[in-house]
């Protein structure tokens, strides 16, 4: 059994929807804590009251050295890539974008942009899902939430792409560059005009006492830009990719649209989308009875950890009456994800939205992603159609 | 003995982890995003939830006592 678990090579660009899953089940079953001669030397934590622990305990499981196995000098984040005291510090900066009464007074405008994305895509009779439906949504948000514009947003994606293509130092550092270059005709432009948006506000924000400086201004709009995506754009794929392939679970929330909150809870654990996240040891730490040296870089798995049965009976099974309360899909913790409730809102609206048109169905084999840039899963291909062409009335 | 909650306010930093843990004795006020006690809790039923709770706030805003 643990041989099978010694290739596990979270950068492999082999993963799919009928691999990884079964690579987490071995690896929960294999033990508390393995070590990865790959990359450099790392432990895998997979089970879910060790993965939450480590979480917790964010003075042994430090993020200062970076989220990412191997991590790049010069690609650090705000404010994943630090601790406290400055981690608190950068952490405001972007609740300052997100906060509950923003996101509540978001929903009229929510609701009408999805609508208007599922409008267009229902006229053109369906489509690649993936490129029409879930990469427009959050692409939207950002311009609406940090002030980007459309034309700087719509290059985020290529960008983005870019960055992980071939996994180097230098491309990561080369794509990093571009969407710098591109971030920063928005920020010339609202040093400008001034809009009253977020960029505005961050532009005059202060850390610790003293102003921001420019590297700490570009690392916050990178993390929103590239955060803000990825995960957003992965589960929207995984939410109607889980629809379209299951017609009772799409009947199910046809027949009642207020469950939504509950698929979208559900798919979260299940097809959790930012499946894992590197720390490093600040001192020896006992995890299951396996010691872990100070100094070791450490990949907790998330995904597998809302998979644990020890924790979640039936893990494998997409069950929307059973208690998801407690998944990691969003982290634990001091870094626990700051665009939870607004990721939360898209997705149930997305939902809700979804059952005014006809039935979605798959339209072509989808195609799934690896594990991109390490942590991301989801879809890079849907194709979907709708079971008849109008609108309901 | 009933447990006390103690909420440091200025701490809280509206992350949620208490609801998760009791989901019957807290909840986020929806204007400010802190943590409250509902009322009638804490109760002695509650006890085994509250370590839970009071461990898995991120910045450590919840302290549980005995009255």
């Amino acid at each position: 059994m643990a041989s099978t678990i010694e290739g596990f090579d979270h950068l492999s660009p082999s993963w799919n929807d009928s691999t990884l899953w079964d690579a987490y089940e071995r690896m929960l079953s294999a033990g508390p804590a393995i070590y990865s001669p790959l990359h450099g030397g790392y432990w895998i934590i997979s089970r879910y009251s060790d993965v939450k622990a480590a979480l917790r305990d964010h003075e042994t499981f430090s993020s200062a050295s970076g989220h990412r196995i191997p991590m790049v000098d010069g690609m650090s984040s705000i404010p994943i890539d630090y601790d406290p005291p400055l981690h608190s510090h950068y952490r405001s900066l972007l609740t300052r974008a997100l906060t509950p009464d923003s996101i509540r007074d978001l929903q009229p405008w929510l609701t009408s942009m999805i609508s208007e994305v599922l409008a267009s895509f229902h006229q053109s009779g369906g489509g690649d899902a993936v490129a029409d439906v879930a990469l427009s949504i959050p692409l939207r948000v950002l311009t609406k939430i940090v002030g980007f514009s459309p034309a700087t947003v719509a290059r985020f994606r290529e960008l983005t792409e870019d960055i992980w293509r071939h996994g180097t130092a230098e491309s990561q550092l080369r794509g990093r560059a571009a969407l710098v270059e591109a971030v920063d005709r928005d920020i010339d432009e609202h040093r400008a005009r001034r809009p009253d948006d977020y960029l505005t506000w961050l532009l005059d924000a202060e850390v610790d006492g003293r102003p921001i400086d420019i590297g700490e201004i570009h690392s916050v709009l990178l993390t929103l830009a590239v955060a803000g995506h990825e995960t957003t754009l992965n589960s929207v794929g995984t939410l109607l990719y889980l629809l379209a392939s299951n017609s009772s679970l799409q009947e199910r929330l046809r027949t009642d649209p207020g469950v939504a909150p509950l698929y979208v809870e559900e798919m979260l654990r299940l097809r959790t989308p930012a499946q894992m996240f590197a720390r490093r040891t600040t001192r020896e730490v006992d995890v299951g009875g396996i010691t872990i040296p100070e100094g070791s870089w450490v990949l907790l798995l998330n995904a597998a950890a809302n998979r644990d049965f020890r924790q979640f009976e039936h893990p494998n099974e997409f069950d929307i009456h059973r208690s998801a309360r407690g998944h990691l899909a969003f982290g634990w913790g001091i870094h626990q994800c700051v665009g939870s409730a607004l990721a939360r809102s898209e997705l149930r609206i997305l939902l809700e939205t979804l059952c005014q048109y006809p039935p979605i169905t798959l339209a072509a084999d989808p195609t799934f992603t690896a594990i991109e840039a390490g942590t991301h899963f989801g879809l890079r291909k849907l194709p979907l159609s709708f079971a008849d062409s109008a609108p309901r009335s | 003995m009933t447990p006390r909650i103690h909420i440091d306010t200025a701490a809280c930093n509206g992350y949620g982890n208490c609801l998760v843990a009791a989901p019957d004795v807290f909840d986020l006020d929806p204007a400010t995003n802190i943590a409250f006690t509902r009322p009638g809790h804490p109760t002695d039923a509650d006890q085994n939830t509250l370590r839970e709770a009071e461990a898995d706030c991120p910045v450590r805003a919840i302290r549980i006592s005995e009255s």
